[in-house]
């Protein structure tokens, strides 16, 4: 039976209007087989709402029985207009929108605009704050991918992984809650350094986690899952992405390394301490849904290791650069020397003045590359702050390793790439 | 010819440690992005309105490597090819070009909204500087 228009509406949910409905016809023809046209496949909507997609993502389906012959990402739904927004903010204020693009790597995303601030402005950051700032993001690295797991592992049926692993999350955002006073929204790396000093209880907190606790919470997981036979049935040789097309199709993070191609920012283009510190870049080459699970539980076993080397040579001095045209002055200061009120004065109300330039600033975060593209223009706000985030790619990916596998496997591939959505439409 | 000494041909400037750029006219741009896909993968396409006229920077990296390609356009009329035939992922950036700054991609595959809502007004680009409220 051939599809009729309003055949094609109820799926894709664009309202009757005879002028848009045209459009998305036409749209549709070069994007889904023309089999879809005469009933032969079946176009099914997945999402906005479905559970298994991790955030607001639609993915309009082909399906050919179960088998997927199209799919088509429709992303968008969770599009605040940050880039927007920061270009009306002063440099300094715009931070705190930065936690809120990938809300599972907030710390993350402060570090890679502070370190285009430092860039463009050229402001030195002490070296007390980069071990921190390596400590602080690797500790965000685990919990990102604790949550990935949790959910990715919830969606293939195993509901226990999912609670230990919210459980174990829960340390490292009481150790977020106590450095910046936030779980989550913690704007704590700014330009020139950190917020503030790290507090006392701080350090044994982080001890006890690196050194008997997580390490054997990460032996519990690989025990529940390495063996478990539904668990690998249902990951490998599933979703199998080729080191030339990862390559091709700029995916970046675990997706990349699963496939065997040893890229990572940390090593290749370092910054922060990450120079002085010593750790292996985890490496997969199947590069189907287990490996990408194997090279991020690898990666926390490394990211442990970073954090107790840095936690050693941890030096003392200054937590944030005393350079007064970019550092507001510490509180302490401002009851008697007039000099800082007018710093404090200055930095709060008008914001430093950046010059002219532009820098293009990469790190590793969770999830892959993540960069910034800053314009400055000499002003004290941004001209343009242009976002590379690794969701973006990894997103559109589903589209292309997807087809050809069943639906049940899609979830799957969905978890296994690892994305956010507001890291996506920021 | 190897890809190196194709690199070596082209008008690279170094702006900084590992950034390197050149301009790129408009109609050089595909046939320039195709020796750099021998190369590198497309990191991101970045839009930039500068009042008088529109830049469009394409990043491409290999390893701490990053070159951009710089491609300027008249703001009335802004007019780039697609990557799409170079780097398959290259169409998910135009879209958000197009929706984002006007600008025209000929020959890219999807030209439907990305991150815009369905009833955003046809002839508002957000990300142009002429689209603020202040």
């Amino acid at each position: 039976m051939p599809l009729t228009r309003e055949d094609l509406t109820t799926v894709t949910g664009i309202e009757s209007d005879q002028q848009t409905l045209e459009v998305s016809l036409d749209q549709l023809k070069n994007l889904v087989s023309p089999r879809a046209f005469t009933g032969e496949t079946m176009l099914l909507n997945m999402g906005p709402q479905h559970p298994s997609t991790h955030g607001v993502l639609r993915l309009l389906l082909e399906l050919d029985g179960e088998t997927i012959v199209t799919c088509l990402p429709d992303v968008g739904y969770l599009h605040t207009g940050i880039e927007k927004n920061m270009e009306a903010k002063t440099y300094e204020k715009a931070l705190v929108m930065t936690d809120r693009i990938d809300y599972l790597n907030n710390l993350g995303n402060n570090l890679v605009y502070s370190l285009a601030i430092e860039k463009l402005v050229e402001l030195d950051v002490p070296p007390r704050a980069q071990f921190i700032r390596v400590i602080i993001a690797e500790l965000q690295r685990i919990a990102s991918h604790l949550v990935w797991m949790a959910t990715h592992v919830l969606d293939m049926g195993a509901t226990s992984v999912m609670l230990y692993a919210f459980r174990d999350r829960e340390y490292i955002l009481d150790m977020f809650e106590m450095v910046s006073g936030q779980r989550l929204m913690g704007s704590y790396i700014r330009p020139g350094g950190v917020w503030r000093d790290l507090v006392p209880e701080f350090m044994p907190a982080l001890h006890e986690f690196v050194y008997n606790y997580m390490p054997y919470k990460l032996d519990d997981y690989e025990r529940l899952l390495n063996n478990n036979p539904f668990w690998l049935d249902r990951t490998k040789g599933i979703g199998v992405i080729t080191a030339e097309e990862a390559q091709a199709w700029g995916l970046t993070g675990a997706p990349l390394r699963a496939t065997g191609i040893n890229f990572d920012l940390r090593k290749a283009e370092p910054y922060a301490a990450y120079p002085e510190l010593e750790f292996d870049v985890p490496l997969a080459y199947n590069g189907d849904v287990f490996d990408r699970y194997y090279v991020r539980i690898q990666e926390m076993r490394e990211a442990l290791r970073i954090i107790r080397q840095a936690m050693e040579v941890l030096p003392g001095g200054p937590f944030r650069s005393d350079n007064r045209k970019f550092v507001p002055p510490p509180r302490s200061e401002l009851g008697h020397s007039m000099e800082a009120v007018i710093h404090h004065f200055k930095l709060w109300t008008e914001g430093f003045h950046a010059p002219k330039g532009e820098v293009y600033v990469r790190v590793e975060s969770p999830r892959g590359e993540l960069g910034v593209y800053l314009v400055g223009d000499g002003g004290p706000k941004p001209y343009r702050v242009h976002w590379r985030t690794p969701s973006f790619y990894n997103v559109q990916a589903i589209g292309r390793f997807s087809p050809g596998y069943m639906l049940a496997d899609l979830i799957g591939i969905i978890g296994s790439l690892d994305f956010t959505l507001g890291d996506c439409d920021r | 010819m190897t890809t190196a000494d194709k690199l070596h041909d082209l008008p690279l400037t170094e702006t900084d440690t590992n950034r390197l750029e050149m301009p790129v006219e408009i109609d050089d741009l595909v046939s320039v992005s195709q020796v750099l896909s021998e190369w590198g993968y497309l990191a991101a396409i970045t839009g930039l309105d500068h009042g008088d006229r529109l830049e469009v920077l394409y990043h491409i990296c290999h390893g701490p490597d990053v070159i951009t390609l710089r491609v300027s356009l008249d703001p009335q009329a802004p007019t780039v090819d697609s990557l799409h035939p170079v780097f398959p992922q290259a169409g998910t950036y135009e879209r958000e070009l197009m929706e984002m700054f006007g600008v025209e991609v000929r020959g890219t595959p999807d030209r439907s909204r990305l991150l815009l809502p369905d009833d955003w007004p046809a002839d508002e680009y957000p990300l142009r500087k002429e689209a603020s409220d202040d």
